[in-house]
């Protein structure tokens, strides 16, 4: 799945900037439209359910070696494909490695991508978006061409071509996924933050001598960080999907590593053989953290929304 | 004046959800209107008269439980769904809405909105319907019809859209016409283009008219008796004069001193204590208890019931006192106590709007 | 009375257009550079790559002088565009042809895939239709099914559908494209329902949302109470003033697909676009990535600009570029 694919409610959810044209109307009031969806899950059993999954992700990611019963890059050929038994509880690969260790092992490889695209986007984009919003004029100007300069891209597009010059791992993908997730958080950034900057308590502050730049840090951001930190709970869910794609494609994290787009791949020949835990199991691990992480996250901006005035 | 009711609602009365949670709204309300009669229904906001309009259309909230009857020309609305529900909408009532904006389809032509109803609900054809709306446009005073249905809604202003709107309304010759606050979204001046369209309309026509409105003068403007609703009941109702000068409900006497007209320069305007209720807030016993200058013991206790007022001075016109009625414990002890200070005769206001 | 006449409306358009189009020559020129300066950048001498290891220093050179890569960057970047403009995307380095006569056999079948999935994604406006008028057992089911179908990757919908349909029932074959049109529609069902499954969720949702705000509208009420039948009145109110924001989305999804090809047309052996893209990467065949890496650009900018002038389209009050209150 691309970035630009899977943000579509991120993208209308934000404001649009200059220039972007006749769709500006409908992108804005989608806003509300996709908030409304959540209506359902907000605050509910689902919201909670979610939020105890992620959680519990993160702690299975931490505790690893603790939780997996055996070494998951163990090879065991004599158990190749084997069923779920008592010594491999999910069954075992196509090299007879336990397939339950690598899932959990692979935990911190699907983890560890899509925090740091969503570390690195968060924090870019709110320098840009922030920097964008309060300079204004030509600054604001540049940034906006900039950002509609990556809109362009598709994200896994822009991966693709990043892993063709400098060879697949870790940190190709993770690097160029943050650059095309960040056009998302600036955007939303810079709408939140023109918003905070004509109410009036900016002006108070400006005529009371404080600094743009203290204001700007101190009382604007804060107040924007929520819708931000909702947005990046959504782009975790798709981070986790568009890097778990290219270790599938063999462009992101490389075999032997326990990775679970790279499991999906490797486990597909086994399906032909009517094996079809191998690939089905970390499928399903990335379905249900992306699931969480989406209504976590539209649970939060839904808050956000109900709390502002 | 005639024989036939085009609308009678018969102790109408609405609750939203059930058991505990129920939310009453209406509570016991009757209303009529006779052909070729307009009728005011008015009240403050959460009165429930929107909702009484409303239920002449079969257009009552999702999960409303209903007792009571709401007939239209005969027909009984309570409980009609399906395609007969559609046949009443479609010919016997017509209804004309606050905000002309909001009620029309804003990306589509206004031709298209003006001939849906004959054509989806007479099966007219498209060149039959436009024929109708065209006559109809002109009716009402629009200027080149033809072109007119052929543009969108953003391009007419409020008062255009408004008459449209009305225009539509009248094209499948409806038995009753509903008006909820029809000027209220408008200017001034426009306002007095849509109630002159309106009063000619009345004139011309034997359509009975429901007009819903928290605005007194209006009503008096065009109305020929007027139903006061208060938290979901009706409190009093009269011919528009005998109301205007001789209310018999606090309520009703509290609005009057309330509302600034022109022929009354020198009275007082007097605010009405407190804020409107609904049914649901409301204390109980009489619901304007809680507001009126003229509260005494008793009246927390029971809900008043609408009784006919007795007229014990003959004043000549006995035939419009039989026709009054007022929901009040004391009315018969307060009497001339409600008379309003200055006299505002309905036909001085008329004359200025139409 | 009228805002404005159509003569002006349609110069409206014409300029609209116009700017979209100039922005998106000046998109594609950074895009093109940025691709070449990228490539330009890695390491490894693109000579070498085309050669093997045991060329000779001569034929090397030899090389470095037909694709001038001796010359400055800018140089080289100028000759390129040339190139391009041309419809030369210069020579594949793994097939050792140009990059032209590569790409044209395989945009047939990607443009059938792309076709057939964009078709079945559309359900997702049913769908999402289905759910707004059908409050209860319908519209939940609907949202639990849609919020999972979204966070389905086409390769995790991929390897269910070969488990279930190909493997355990057989009733599709698993992988290829096959002759014949009635064994092609075969082949690419699953490929095609694997990329749309997470886009029919979203736009289902994107459908329901707006659907559900419009039935809540004033003009819609006032349609039912006109007696208009209520499917005319989904059809022809709700549904209808709800496009907008479905096109722009459905059109935004579309446009999309042409990424995630590379990863079904990998998952299912089809020897499309997308396929070549990620084996391209693998063989760091660069001058194929450039070319495809542009082509999916102007795809998406192009899409981009279609929405917004559609999305004026079917809604009057939008003045293309402007926005009329």
């Amino acid at each position: 799945m691309t970035a630009s694919v899977l943000h579509v409610g991120a993208d209308v959810a934000t404001e649009t900037g200059p220039g972007t044209g006749a769709t500006a109307t409908t992108r804005r009031s989608l806003r509300a439209v996709l908030l409304g969806w959540t209506g359902s899950v907000r605050g509910g059993p689902l919201f909670w359910l979610s939020t105890v999954v992620l959680l519990l992700t993160v702690v299975v990611a931490v505790l690893a070696p603790l939780l997996a019963p055996q070494d998951p890059d163990a090879l065991d050929l004599g158990a190749a494909l084997a069923g779920p038994s008592r010594a491999h509880l999910l069954g075992a690969d196509q090299s007879g490695r336990d397939l339950l260790s690598r899932l959990i092992f692979g935990t911190r490889t699907s983890l560890i991508g899509p925090l740091g695209v969503v570390v690195l986007s968060t924090v870019g984009g709110v320098v840009i978006g922030l920097v964008a919003a309060w300079c204004g004029g030509w600054v604001d100007a540049c940034l906006s061409r900039v950002v509609e300069l990556i809109f362009a891209f598709p994200g896994l597009l822009l991966a693709i071509i990043v892993v063709a010059v400098v060879g697949p791992g870790v940190w190709a993908p993770m690097l160029a996924m943050a650059v095309a997730y960040t056009p998302y958080v600036s955007r939303l950034v810079r709408s939140v933050v023109l918003q905070e900057m004509s109410r009036p308590y900016v002006d108070a502050y400006r005529v009371q001598g404080f600094s743009g730049v203290l204001i700007a840090t101190r009382h604007v951001l804060p107040n924007a960080l929520p819708v931000v930190l909702a947005q990046s709970t959504v782009n975790f869910g798709y981070a986790l999907m568009d890097l778990a794609a290219l270790s599938y494609l063999g462009l992101g994290v490389q075999p032997p590593m326990a990775d679970w787009g790279a499991m999906i791949s490797s486990g597909q020949t086994a399906i032909l053989q009517e094996s079809y835990l191998p690939s089905l199991v970390p499928g399903v691990a990335i379905v249900v953290v992306v699931v969480a992480f989406n209504i976590v996250g539209e649970g939060l901006s839904a808050r956000i929304v109900r709390r502002s005035p | 004046m005639t024989d036939i009711s085009v609308l009678e609602i018969d102790r109408l009365t609405v609750s939203l959800g059930s058991g505990r949670a129920a939310r009453p709204i209406l509570d016991e309300v009757t209303v009529r209107v006779d052909t070729g009669e307009v009728v005011g229904l008015v009240g403050e906001s959460g009165s429930g008269k929107s909702v009484t309009c409303r239920a002449a259309l079969g257009l009552l909230p999702r999960g409303a439980r209903v007792n009571g009857s709401v007939r239209v020309a005969g027909t009984e609305v309570v409980g009609l769904r399906g395609s007969g529900l559609r046949a009443l909408r479609s010919r016997q009532v017509a209804m004309i809405y606050q905000d002309p904006r909001a009620c029309v389809n804003p990306v589509r032509r206004i031709g298209d909105f003006l001939t849906e109803g004959l054509r989806t609900g007479l099966g007219m054809s498209a060149a039959q319907a436009q024929e109708r709306i065209i006559e109809l446009l002109e009716l009402v005073g629009i200027r080149d019809p033809r072109a007119a249905m052929r543009q969108f809604p953003h391009e007419f202003s409020g008062g255009m859209l408004q008459r449209m709107v009305i225009a539509a309304a009248l094209a499948p010759e409806p038995a009753l016409l509903l008006a909820d606050e029809p000027t209220t979204a408008l200017d001034v001046t426009t306002q007095a283009e849509v109630i002159a369209v309106l009063t000619a309309l009345r004139a011309s026509r034997g359509t009975g008219m429901l007009f819903v409105t928290h605005d007194l003068e209006l009503a008096s403007a065009i109305c020929d008796r007027i139903y006061v609703m208060y938290a979901g009941r009706v409190v009093e109702h009269a011919p528009v004069r005998r109301l205007f000068t001789r209310p018999r409900h606090p309520y009703t006497a509290a609005l009057l001193m309330s509302t600034p007209t022109l022929a009354s320069t020198n009275a007082r305007l007097v605010a009405i204590e407190g804020r409107p209720v609904g049914l649901a807030e409301a204390p109980p016993g009489c619901s304007f208890a809680g507001r009126c200058v003229h509260v005494r013991d008793g009246c927390r206790d029971t809900v008043p019931p609408l009784r006919p007022v007795l007229e014990r001075v003959s004043t000549g016109d006995a035939l419009e006192a039989a026709t009054q009625s007022a929901a009040c414990l004391f009315e018969g002890e307060l009497g001339d106590l409600l008379a309003p200070r200055s006299v505002v005769v309905p036909d001085a206001v008329s004359g200025c709007v139409g | 009375m009228a805002a404005s006449g159509p003569a002006l409306g349609t110069r409206a358009a014409v300029l609209f257009v116009g700017r979209r189009l100039a922005s998106l020559v000046l998109t594609l020129l950074a895009t093109s550079f940025l691709v070449f300066g990228a490539v330009h950048l890695t390491p490894g001498d693109p000579a070498r790559a085309m050669l093997g290891p045991h060329a000779t220093p001569a034929a090397i050179a030899a090389i470095h002088a037909q694709y001038h890569l001796d010359d400055p960057f800018l140089v080289q970047y100028a000759h390129w565009l040339g190139g391009l403009s041309r419809g030369d995307f210069g020579r594949s380095i793994q097939f050792r042809q140009d990059v032209t006569s590569v790409l044209a056999p395989r945009i047939a079948v990607t443009g059938e895939l792309v076709a057939y999935a964009a078709a079945l994604t559309m359900l997702g406006v049913l769908l999402g239709v289905a759910a707004a008028v059908r409050p209860g057992v319908v519209d939940t089911g609907i949202v639990v099914s849609t919020t999972v179908a979204t966070a389905m990757p086409s390769f995790v919908v991929a390897i269910l559908l070969v488990a279930i349909f190909g493997v355990k029932l057989g009733w599709l074959p698993v992988v290829g494209v096959g002759d014949g049109p009635v064994s092609r529609l075969a082949h690419l069902t699953m490929p095609a329902v694997a990329l749309a499954v997470s886009l029919v969720g979203l736009l289902a949702r994107v459908t329901r949302a707006g659907v559900l705000d419009q039935l809540g509208r004033e003009h819609v009420e006032v349609a039912r109470a006109r007696g208009v039948p209520w499917l005319r009145v989904v059809r022809r109110h709700a549904l209808r003033n709800a496009l907008g924001p479905i096109l722009t989305v459905g059109g935004t999804l579309v446009a999309g697909i042409l990424v995630t090809t590379s990863i079904v047309e990998t998952a299912f052996g089809i020897h499309g676009l997308g396929e070549l893209l990620v084996k391209s990467v693998a063989q760091k065949d660069l001058p194929v990535v450039q070319a495809l890496a542009l082509l999916t650009v102007v795809v998406f900018v192009v899409m981009n600009l279609v929405i917004d002038v559609v999305a004026a389209l079917v809604d009057p009050r939008v003045a293309l570029g402007v926005r009329v209150a």
